[in-house]
């Protein structure tokens, strides 16, 4: 009842729910937050309320890895989607009440979430609900592609064919737009995550060492390449030896990274192919004219450009700020929503 | 992104002559890099000849950038800004694909302003009505009592079809009171009777005459306030009205009559001279029956 007048001292929000960084775009603001999509709770018996939430967040990603028994870090959603419904309504309420600040009324937004394309109906309910139990007034849904390419700025409203690949930390998007609507849409459940995964494993098998995610994503973001360059970059890492049970330090190499990420990224590359293999050829003719842009925060992965530009032979180009860039194209399609309706792009 | 070792763009050259002189420094076709950058030639002219019209969104033209600096080992954050500088840029518009014709809404001005009319009007027309039937109300009582009885009978005797009703005064009040219209037979010995009985001036009681021609005679005398509604055969309208105790109230018509006493049992009924108990059909006081030969 009181929810429209809540509404009134609310800012629209748009969210990108990420399995690995939320971030929320208040119309207006611009990005207010991004922080780790972690929610660290305290077991007590089975029931999770507000009081068993001990860290959301930042802090909670600190705790990773970190915890004594009865706290556990847990990431809530995986592969894009939600894994845990109850943690993810608490962490959205969380990071809503946190992007809006202090005020008088609880708040009560309309919030545009997005979701992956490769999300089922199941899927997307599970993160509607999940807003709605987190306070928002109205949830619309946005297909994480076509926040992308708003976001980066691609004329998706011309009628010529653009490429978009959103590599994000659970999925990969890849789609193919134009005229407002999404052409081909792909996908792949590779994303930043597997990178991590892939390093462990990696250092794992080459040096008999267990590391943590935590610092398998510091190596990815140190060393990390995907296509081999002139200079080889060194970093000296430290892990639990499965021998010897010790910690031990040893020297990783981006070469070494660069072997260790081959089969995920080989997965990346077979998805673009598979894109463009099936559009159409006019708007393949456009995409391979000026090229498929890259977004999302694993687009920050050292010379990703160069290696699909050499498996495709077309022109790729890195968006300005691909990490925020789902967030700001949610954030102006929720501008527009009041000016032109919801029916303006192909969403849902 | 950017290259290992960039170098400070000098900020007095423009863009396209920047890339040209570096490019030519380092002894490269534009074919060269083209076939790098996967580009068309005519892109990487467009850029250093700094002619964007040809090229697509701004979004490419800086990716474009970018690409070149790396290739040319140039600072590629400098070189964007220079660009952004020289051909400031907003994101592409999103135009809607399919205008949609607007639905009217009860916001819009001229909906708006039709229902301010209609309600307007329909308060204006309520407080009309409203006057209008405060003066009806005053009114009526006075024209039906004010006539002198004498008019009313030539009003009969004009209009012989319509019903005409008066308060007439009468010498006796258990005597009956009648007007009889003109065209009234000459042997009805009644008529004549209460036209003497009219001339009559300063009885204490009234006595109301409902002036229809026809045969049947009734007669109401009233020991109570009661409702009182007459019709005849015809379905005609011979009375309806309050009649006050002490009024005797005669009307003639066509028989069967069907009458309806609000108030029975203080109503005294008589039909062509026969008296007439209402007792029976009283259902808690009203009455309601038909009266024939």
């Amino acid at each position: 009842m009181f929810s429209r007048l809540r509404g009134f001292f609310s800012s629209d929000l748009s969210i990108d729910l990420g399995t690995a960084n939320t971030l929320i775009y208040v119309r207006g603001k611009g990005i207010v937050l991004n922080e780790p999509s972690v929610v660290a709770i305290s077991k007590q018996g089975d029931t999770i309320n507000s009081k068993s939430i001990r860290a959301v967040g930042a802090e909670a990603k600190r705790m990773l890895g970190r915890t004594p028994g009865h706290i556990s870090a847990i990431r809530p959603l995986k592969d894009g989607v939600i894994a845990d419904f109850v943690i993810t309504e608490k962490m959205l309420q969380y990071f809503i009440h946190k992007a809006h600040g202090r005020t008088l009324f609880q708040p009560s937004p309309r919030v545009l979430v997005c979701v992956p394309c490769g999300s089922t109906q199941v899927e997307r309910r599970a993160i509607k609900e999940s807003a709605e139990g987190a306070g928002a007034r109205v949830v619309h849904l946005m297909e994480e592609p076509m926040a992308a390419a708003i976001g980066a700025g691609m004329p998706v409203s011309e009628a010529r064919g653009s490429m978009v690949l959103d590599i994000g930390g659970g999925t990969t998007e890849v789609a193919v737009i134009s005229l407002n609507g999404i052409v081909y849409s792909d996908s792949v459940r590779i994303g930043g995550d597997r990178f991590d995964e892939a390093i462990v494993n990696y250092v794992r098998r080459n040096y008999g060492t267990l590391i943590g995610e935590a610092t398998a994503e510091r190596i990815k973001f140190e060393i990390g390449c995907a296509y081999p360059g002139n200079e080889v970059r060194e970093m000296e890492v430290r892990g639990r030896n499965l021998a010897e049970g010790i910690p031990r330090s040893f020297t990783l190499n981006s070469n070494e990274i660069l072997e260790a990420l081959q089969e995920p990224l080989t997965g990346i590359v077979d998805a673009v192919k598979n894109a463009l293999e099936k559009t159409p050829p006019e708007l393949g003719s456009d995409v391979a004219e000026h090229g498929m842009v890259l977004t999302g925060g694993s687009a920050l992965l050292r010379d990703i450009d160069r290696l699909l530009m050499e498996e495709t032979g077309l022109p790729v180009i890195i968006a300005e700020d691909p990490l925020t860039c789902v967030a700001r194209g949610g954030g102006r399609y929720l501008e527009m929503i009041d000016e032109y309706g919801t029916d303006i792009l192909t969403v849902e | 992104m950017t290259s290992a070792t960039p170098q400070a763009a000098p900020v007095n050259r423009s863009l396209g002559a920047l890339l040209k002189g570096r490019r030519q420094e380092l002894k490269l076709a534009v074919q060269d890099i083209a076939s790098q950058m996967r580009l068309d030639p005519r892109i990487i002219e467009a850029l250093e000849s700094e002619c964007y019209d040809g090229l697509p969104a701004p979004l490419y033209v800086r990716g474009y950038i970018r690409g070149y600096a790396k290739i040319l080992k140039l600072n590629a954050n400098a070189l964007v800004e220079l660009y952004d500088s020289d051909a400031p840029s907003e994101p592409p518009e999103i135009i809607p694909e399919v205008k949609h014709p607007s639905q009217t809404s009860s916001s819009d001005k001229p909906v708006k302003v039709f229902t301010y009319l209609v309600t307007f009007t329909l308060v204006i027309l309520l407080i009309a009505w409203w006057q209008s039937s405060f003066v009806v109300k005053t009114v009526t009582p006075r024209t039906e009592s004010a006539e002198p009885p004498l008019n009313n009978v030539t009003g009969a005797a004009r209009q012989p079809t319509e019903p005409q009703y008066t308060v007439a005064p009468a010498q006796d009040p258990q005597g009956g009171a009648y007007t009889a219209p003109a065209e009234e037979p000459p042997g009805e010995n009644e008529a004549s009777a209460a036209l003497q009985l009219e001339a009559a001036v300063g009885a204490a009681a009234g006595s109301i005459v409902g002036a229809v021609p026809g045969p049947d005679r009734i007669v109401f005398r009233l020991n109570a306030d009661s409702w009182v509604e007459v019709f005849d055969a015809r379905g005609e309208r011979l009375f309806m009205s309050l009649a006050r105790a002490g009024e005797v109230l005669s009307l003639s018509g066509t028989a069967p009559f069907s009458v309806l006493l609000g108030y029975a049992q203080g109503v005294a009924v008589e039909f062509n001279g026969r008296p007439f108990d209402p007792a029976p059909y009283s259902r808690s006081g009203i009455a309601r029956f038909t009266l024939s030969n």
